[in-house]
């Protein structure tokens, strides 16, 4: 079934929950696989979320503004002998979208929406 | 055993991803998978979590192989998105010139008509008569169909591929002077054109002995040696240019000449200078052009390049030995000199590149030589005795001569304008609707060819040729304003183009959040 423009699913509406208790717990900024280790933890999952699922949801929810990211300043990871983390952070768009899936009412999947974000062009 | 799974793991999830982000714009690709890289340190070096090699293995695997469907989902997505980069901005700009040039429009539709009268030659049973190019009265009726495919793409093609080459030369020179790449590529067409028409003026008919033979070897028809030595000797100059500035532009400062010989450094400095390379071209052209005095073999006096024969008649006089110093030294000694100049520039551009700048220069040696190989393999192929090899082998030499010159346009492109916006589907879009042009251009021209021309003969009086040039000219004027009508079709059915539009440059894209 292909998904309005926009509309947010579940696995998109856990990682905007995870990257919020990140920062409530002083961890505002977070990458691909903090994440999916928190998410694993609040589900008390075993698997961790496949690569391609867990980044492309990523990218989806930067591209909607509920997300921004950065590179890491090169000279943390090259001191570390690790890889440049990419690093998200979670967007004042993306907590209203969050707000608003907590507080909508929960009647199955016609009684409500899923909260969506709509992107644009502006040249376009 | 364990240690050795979770390296298979690791590798199979690194050419995974590879391949699945193969093709797409760089920067998305380059953050792909530096994402991936990241995640897949992270659980291998984290604490706490099971440091089990083979529990490792399974789970990068699984990781793998469920995200399988949403790597594909973001291919689709990142081929489908529009290029946005500065660079991209920049890079269709250069197209846009490129394209909308008359002369680009006009060689690319000339060039596919004729290719596709060779190529109909070749695969069909029609009987044709092989017109040697230049010359249009002289036909020579070849017993086998392939044969006459074989010699007309030999003949038309890599000469065509010459004048399309020149035609796309000309406007990124004219229209992209600023533009450093498009120069560079503008030379190396130049290059490429004048080296087909040295390499292909070289052959000849032996019309009265063997008829259905191609005979290879220097040319002796005088006035043809005039023509193949000035393109010789541009191509060797264009050569030298682009030897500067590929992979990456040589400057006097800061030249490493990566040899120890200072003379030999002196003039690879000489060599980065255009007018000096330009100069000597020129220099060698009118020397040879030249007329050669006071020689027992040449009682006219005629230039250097139009000797009717070699002078290997031994006269010890100043003369002589003066005729054959020149001849020496325009034939062989400075342009040899001159392609070994540009192949050490090649070189100290090398040593001082990064690895992107040298994975550039790798894709023009391999392209150039998969082409060379591929003409030089296939020319004597098709003229091997059926006797020894089977006419289907013999015949594989048609697409080789035919796609040798694509292959180094190709991969001179690539290594030339890529970074990562290279838009294959714009290319093939636009390949497409020339070359319907091209087949709507040879349905038109040869049916008005055969209606009007006569009339053009009989009632006005004006040549064969005369007649055919304006038949010519009057079917481009009808086919090449269909230009717009099919490209909008192809933009319908065709591959989705990476530039967003064909008018206007690529949109910016800015993201909303609507509650």
């Amino acid at each position: 079934m292909r998904r309005k423009p926009g509309a947010l699913v579940p696995l998109e509406l856990s990682l905007l929950e995870a990257a919020l208790a990140l920062r409530d717990q002083a961890q505002p900024e977070f990458h691909g696989y903090a994440i999916a280790t928190r998410l694993a933890e609040a589900k008390a999952a075993r698997k961790l979320t496949a690569y391609g699922t867990l980044y492309r949801a990523l990218g989806r929810l930067e591209k909607l503004g509920a997300l921004q990211s950065r590179w890491e300043e090169a000279l943390s990871a090259e001191t570390e002998g690790r890889p440049r983390r990419r690093l998200y952070s979670l967007t004042a768009e993306g907590e209203r979208a969050l707000l608003r899936a907590r507080t909508a009412p929960r009647g199955g999947a016609k009684a409500a929406a899923p909260p969506r974000l709509e992107e644009g062009l502006a040249s376009s | 055993m364990n240690e050795a799974l979770r390296r298979a793991a690791v590798a199979l999830a690194r050419s995974w991803v590879r391949l699945y982000t193969y093709g797409t714009d760089p920067e998305t690709a380059e953050r792909r998978r530096a994402e991936f890289e990241s995640d897949l340190w992270e659980s291998l070096h984290e604490a706490g979590r099971p440091a089990e090699p083979t529990l490792r293995s399974i789970e990068i695997l699984d990781r793998l192989l469920r995200g399988v469907p949403a790597d594909l989902v973001w291919r689709f997505e990142a081929l489908r998105a529009p290029a946005r980069s500065s660079e991209a901005v920049a890079d269709w700009k250069l197209r846009s010139h490129v394209e909308s040039r008359p002369l680009t429009r006009t060689g690319t539709v000339v060039f596919q008509g004729i290719a596709t009268i060779a190529i109909l030659g070749a695969v069909t049973e029609v009987t044709v008569q092989l017109l040697r190019i230049g010359d249009f009265g002289a036909a020579i009726p070849l017993e086998e169909p392939w044969q006459v495919g074989v010699l007309v793409a030999i003949y038309c093609i890599p000469p065509l591929t010459a004048l399309a080459a020149c035609a796309l030369a000309v406007p990124l020179v004219i229209r992209a002077q600023r533009l450093e790449e498009a120069r560079t590529l503008a030379l190396f067409l130049a290059f490429l054109s004048l080296f087909w028409a040295t390499v292909f003026s070289f052959f000849y008919f032996l019309p009265s002995t063997e008829p259905d033979r191609l005979n290879f070897g220097l040319s002796v028809g005088p006035g043809a040696s005039a023509w193949a030595y000035t393109w010789y000797v541009l191509a060797v100059a264009s050569f030298l240019r682009f030897s500067a500035l590929f992979p990456r532009r040589l400057t006097a400062r800061g030249f490493v000449a990566g040899h120890r010989w200072k003379v030999v450094a002196t003039l690879q400095k000489l060599s980065l200078i255009p007018a000096v390379v330009w100069g000597a071209g020129v220099a060698l052209i009118l020397t040879m052009a030249a007329p050669v005095v006071g020689t027992p073999w040449n009682p006219l006096g005629s230039a250097m390049w139009n000797q009717p024969a070699p002078p290997i008649e031994v006269t010890w006089n100043v003369q002589w030995v003066l005729a054959v110093f020149r001849m020496a030294l325009g034939y062989v000694v400075v342009p040899l000199c001159m392609i070994a100049l540009g192949v050490l520039n090649l070189f100290s551009s090398l040593v001082t590149s990064t690895g992107h700048d040298r994975r550039r220069g790798l894709w023009v040696f391999v392209g150039f030589s998969i082409a060379m190989w591929m003409v030089f393999l296939a020319i004597p192929l098709a003229f091997i005795d059926e006797e020894t090899l089977p006419v289907w082998l013999t015949g594989w030499s048609v697409p080789f001569v035919l796609l040798a010159p694509a292959v180094i346009v190709a991969c001179l492109a690539v290594a030339i304008f890529y970074r990562g916006d290279l838009d294959p589907a714009l290319i093939i879009r636009r390949s497409t609707v020339y070359g319907l042009m091209a087949v709507l251009f040879v349905v038109l021209l040869a049916v008005g060819e055969s209606l009007v021309s006569d009339l053009f003969v009989d009632r006005i009086g004006l040549s064969d040729a005369a007649g055919g040039a304006l038949v010519a000219g009057i079917t481009a004027l009808l086919v090449l304003p269909l230009r717009g009508r099919f490209r909008n079709l192809l933009d319908r059915i065709g591959p989705r183009s990476g530039v967003a539009t064909d008018v206007r440059p690529p949109a910016v894209a800015t993201r909303a959040f609507h509650p």
